[in-house]
């Protein structure tokens, strides 16, 4: 489904991602976790143009490593970053619409039947669709971020850290619908701080450390391995006797 | 490398943080954050993703006022001294990112610090060639500023801190966006100002640096600090653990 090999990406000068390679299989939910500035954000960025890369990115057999943010989100490959973004002085209904027009055009747009799917896989929405989005909570926005790349009928979804700055119990209900997603037939990139996480919902688990691929696997594997820990925190080198 | 927990405890207290706080609006950056810093020791400050890291060094360094709390160097209570008192009482820092002045030549650049810390009172053990040389820096003092590379910049940052003679120095990041052999020039200069009894705050996101180079290290999460001890202890510290690997669904 997603193919990347070989991705350089570059801020300025500077090369932040050196030579990644990384599978998302049809169905997939794929973690893509690491510590602190080890590239993750970089690499979604990477898939959706944002940023300066060199490398193959074959999305259904196409190589979209040199197309426009505009092309890739229109061609199903949808990005929810991280921050949620949403526009606080939209109503609900108007950020979700938003994610169906803006690549759509108005007239092609099925709303009516895209906002269903939506409020059916996060009710809250619609019981606030006329609410501003600055007045809903962090998970509620979280909801509303997802629900517009939704609008947009995606075939693959990258999601940037969705748990950040959210309570465990909003957590755990925000990962229940992102596998239900999954499940409806959507393959996920997923980035995420909470290693652990992430682990448990994927299949497959990437980790990143200063721009490259340290680790892989099946993430029931990696979930029992030390050196997912060691990662994060480090090793000690062997003492010299 | 690594001294022993007791040999660490002997070394003598420089500097006693106590009970930092500082809260922007609704986000408690530093909650009661207390340790202690002894000459010729590092000391690691590690955390997540805004666990208030930087925020404490700037707490150190004056840059940001604290709410409450005390920062004492050598007995005194210098809480109440601007940031550039707190340079000439001994504390020097870097930057995450380098804080140059770009019009400037790297003569100005590299004694603007120890010109503002009053260096002409005290001479400093550090010799500009034997700090130069550690960075791996070939400069004309009369060079421009701009032809150097990030990782350069940042080990210039370096040099120019420990020109000022300092007790303290407070590092933000000094590896971050190097390479392997410039991460080795960081780990010299560290080491030279170690040698010469001072004490090094280490804020830095290369776990494998931070565990194979301090004596103590703190934790931080959400601004407060969760543990303290050496490498070993916390490398298998559960709340560390689970600071940095999060825990799983809670169901």
């Amino acid at each position: 489904m997603l193919k990347i090999s070989n991705l350089f990406s570059y801020y300025g000068n500077i090369e932040a991602l050196h030579g990644v390679n990384i599978d998302v299989g049809s169905n997939e939910i794929v973690a893509l976790i690491g510590s602190n500035g080890a590239g993750k954000s970089t690499l979604l960025r990477s898939v959706s143009g944002l940023i300066t890369r060199t490398g193959d990115i074959l999305y259904n057999g196409e190589n979209i490593a040199k197309q426009s943010p505009r092309y890739v989100a229109k061609s199903g490959l949808l990005h929810v970053p991280e921050g949620r973004h949403v526009f606080p002085g939209l109503t609900v209904q108007q950020n979700l619409e938003v994610g169906s027009v803006a690549w759509r055009g108005i007239k092609k747009a099925n709303l009516e039947g895209d906002l269903e799917k939506v409020f059916a896989l996060f009710p809250r929405l619609k019981e606030r669709h006329k609410q501003y989005a600055w007045s809903l909570s962090g998970g509620e926005q979280q909801m509303l971020a997802i629900g517009r790349a939704i609008m947009g009928r995606p075939k693959l979804l990258m999601l940037d850290e969705p748990s950040m700055g959210l309570a465990p119990k909003v957590i755990d209900e925000l990962f229940v619908k992102i596998v239900e997603i999954n499940s409806m037939g959507v393959p996920i990139l997923l980035v995420e701080q909470n290693a652990l996480l992430a682990m448990e919902v994927s299949q497959k688990t990437y980790i990143l450390e200063g721009g490259r691929v340290v680790l892989e696997g099946s993430s029931k594997d990696l979930i029992k391995d030390a050196r997912v820990k060691e990662a994060y925190l480090g090793k000690l080198k062997e003492k010299v006797v | 490398m690594n001294l022993s927990a007791k040999e660490a405890g002997q070394s003598s207290p420089v500097m006693i943080l106590d009970k930092l706080c500082k809260r922007f609006g609704g986000v408690v950056a530093a909650d009661e954050i207390s340790f202690t810093l002894a000459s010729g020791q590092i000391h690691g400050l590690i955390g997540p993703n805004g666990s208030g890291k930087s925020t404490a060094l700037n707490l150190i360094s004056g840059v940001t006022d604290m709410d409450s709390g005390n920062v004492i160097l050598d007995g005194e209570t210098i809480t109440k001294e601007a940031s550039y008192m707190r340079a000439r009482l001994g504390i020097a820092r870097t930057f995450q990112h380098p804080r140059l002045l770009k019009r400037c030549d790297v003569r100005t650049n590299l004694f603007l610090g120890s010109d503002l810390a009053n260096m002409k009172k005290h001479s400093s053990p550090f010799t500009l060639e034997q700090l130069m040389e550690a960075a791996g820096l070939r400069l004309d003092l009369g060079d421009s500023i701009t032809t150097m590379s990030y990782g350069q910049q940042k080990l210039f940052e370096i040099v120019r801190a420990l020109l000022t003679n300092p007790k303290v120095v407070l590092l933000d990041e000094p590896a971050a966006g190097l390479n392997t052999k410039e991460m080795e020039r960081v780990e010299a200069l560290i080491n030279i100002a170690v040698k010469n009894n001072a004490a090094v705050l280490l804020v830095e996101h290369s776990m494998d640096l931070v565990m194979n180079l301090c004596h103590v290290i703190t934790v931080l999460n959400f601004g407060r600090p969760i543990a303290e001890g050496i490498p070993e202890e916390i490398l298998s510290n559960e709340a560390v653990i689970e600071a940095y690997l999060g825990r799983g669904r809670s169901a």
